[in-house]
């Protein structure tokens, strides 16, 4: 089932666009977003978590109108959101934070409340972090103060930008597993540079690159246009679009691969970086053209 | 973890007054917790105390008791009442994208500032305790002095409450007002500096005008020389009445919060007919305190 449609999006800053003309459908399940910075990831994220309005175009989230103040009520109270950044008021601890949150989620009883409080806080491992102020949390520590937040009421839609930054590979573990349970009923969309993530959680990923669409799919059929793209060398390769020497000494190409090169299985960081590196090598031909 | 994950049932929502009464509970922890207000309330013990050692139930003129509460209370309160309004704008995204929106977080800060009014009550309940355990007196003794011997126990009470307990009502729900239009950091500076200056300009002036101020002064406090030394007096300024000037300065408070909850766009037209009542009811107040 469609739980987020838009339709012909557009979104201008001043002169320039961050968005133009998307069109996206998500339902249940984890998609990942994928853009270099500057794709409008952000504001694409923004607008669906209703902090930002589009100019252009129609959007329908969870079944409701953003555009309408009564939608973007309804849409609030089934969201959870976490910002790119975001700051703290000072004198909040972790818990206080989470529990004022919670009461701008209209949870107006006070013990119910505590309990959920005390449930997102175990979620994401800052149960013993509750009397401690949030601006002497470290930077991990305060992302995940956002994510417990976010996590108030199991929402439908989780919009998350960035969830990951930040965080150690134990915490991202972690992170992984909640995000994991989620997806099951929710609809979770994760922008992120780190396509690891994105490998191992979710089924759909979306590409975007100056504010367009530039893949949309499986995450499988993504790394399959890579296929044959791939391929390791004793040196750095002219006609590799990106090559790096890795931890063997040997060198990883990826682009357009000589004859006779040993191919190896590409990852979806090669695929990501072939798509990117395609579409402005068009744009540049287009721009010559 | 694994008991954190465990499906437990989604509570459901509540909308309307519970919501506003747990965020009003939480804004009023937030206020009473504040740094600066625990200031004025600490600095606001020497004087009480000193008043109990001496024994002296508030001295030639127990109205500057209110003076404490006005300035403690309510020009510190206006900076916390500030800085409790514009602290979430660090977290603009979070609070933007809570169903729970500005104007009732706006509300709720607004019923905070009984706080520090309910602050300001305590310390005139004491005013009054202690003049009444002491009888306050003059220097010497036989001067007057502005308190309940020597005039109506209604017009004492409420240039008591008008100077004392609704100053410490009005100064905060100014600062959520000046927080919500100007929401930057010198505001809360640049408000006090004008509230100070809009308080003072009018004491000078002539009476009636004198009165038209955020904190009207209605006690006068005067030195004559007399045959022993000099003799310290105070009382009730004449020509106004107390009780108006009460109900002015509360319209004026209730203009203050409809200032502030008319920043957002929602409930637009009520909120500019209660601002009209409002204004009517002040100027209304204002005449019939100076006529």
């Amino acid at each position: 089932m469609t739980t987020i449609t838009l339709d012909g999006i557009g979104k201008t800053y001043g002169r320039v666009a961050a968005l133009t003309e998307v069109d996206l459908a998500l339902s249940s399940g984890i998609t990942g977003l994928l853009g270099p910075n500057g794709a409008g990831k952000t504001t694409m994220l923004r607008i669906l978590a209703t902090a930002l309005a589009a100019d252009r175009g129609e959007v329908r989230v969870l079944g409701e109108d953003p555009a309408t103040p009564a939608g973007r009520v309804a849409v609030r109270r089934r969201l959870g959101y976490v910002p790119q950044e975001t700051g703290f008021p000072r004198g909040f601890t972790t818990f206080s934070f989470v529990d004022y949150m919670a009461i701008l989620k209209e949870w107006s009883d006070a013990a119910t409340r505590h309990d959920e409080v005390r449930r997102v806080l175990d979620l994401v491992g800052l149960s013993d972090l509750g009397t401690k102020r949030v601006q002497a949390l470290s930077g991990g520590q305060r992302r995940r103060v956002v994510l417990a937040q976010a996590m108030l009421g199991r929402p439908d839609l989780l919009v998350l930008d960035e969830p990951t930054a930040g965080l150690d590979p134990a915490q991202r573990g972690r992170l992984r597993d909640v995000l994991g349970r989620a997806g099951e009923s929710a609809t979770v969309l994760i922008s992120t540079h780190q396509t690891e993530d994105v490998a191992a959680l979710c089924e759909r990923v979306v590409v975007l690159d100056g504010g367009r669409v530039l893949f949309d799919g499986t995450v499988d059929t993504m790394i399959a246009g890579a296929a044959s793209r791939v391929w390791m060398g004793a040196e750095r390769h002219p006609a590799a679009q990106h090559a790096w020497r890795t931890g063997t000494g040997r060198f990883r190409n990826v682009g357009d691969p000589p004859r006779g090169a040993e191919l190896i299985e590409p990852a979806l960081e090669d695929a990501y970086l072939l798509l990117v590196g395609d579409a402005a090598r068009d744009a540049g031909l287009e721009a010559v053209s | 973890m694994s008991a954190a994950l465990a499906p437990t049932p989604v509570t459901p929502t509540a909308e309307g007054w519970p919501t506003l009464r747990a965020l009003a509970v939480a804004e009023a922890r937030r206020f009473a917790r504040h740094p600066l207000f625990l200031l004025g309330i600490a600095i606001l013990l020497i004087p009480m105390a000193d008043s109990v050692i001496r024994q002296n139930g508030g001295g030639a003129n127990p109205m500057v008791g209110t003076l404490y509460i006005a300035f403690l209370i309510g020009v510190l309160g206006f900076v916390v009442a500030h800085r409790l309004t514009t602290s979430l704008l660090r977290s603009r995204d979070l609070a933007l994208t809570a169903p729970v929106d500005r104007q009732y977080r706006t509300l709720a800060l607004c019923l905070a500032c009984l706080v520090p009014a309910l602050a300001g009550v305590v310390v005139a309940v004491f005013m009054l305790a202690n003049a009444a355990i002491w009888p306050p007196v003059g220097d010497p003794p036989s001067a007057s002095v502005a308190w309940f011997r020597d005039y109506p126990a209604v017009d004492v009470l409420a240039t008591l409450v008008a100077m004392g307990p609704v100053a410490a009502l009005g100064g905060p729900l100014l600062g959520v007002a000046v927080a919500r239009w100007a929401p930057f950091r010198g505001s809360a500076l640049v408000g006090v500096v004008t509230l100070v200056f809009l308080t003072m300009l009018p004491s000078e002036s002539p009476s009636p005008w004198r009165f038209l101020s955020a904190w009207p002064v209605m006690v006068n406090e005067y030195v004559k020389e007399g045959e022993g030394g000099p003799i310290v007096r105070s009382s009730l300024v004449p020509g106004v009445e107390p009780v108006w000037i009460l109900g002015f300065l509360l319209c004026l408070c209730g203009l203050a919060a409809v200032a502030a909850l008319l920043r957002d766009p929602e409930h637009r037209r009520p909120l500019l007919g209660a601002g009209a009542g409002l204004a009517v009811g002040a100027v209304g107040c204002f005449l019939l305190a100076v006529t």
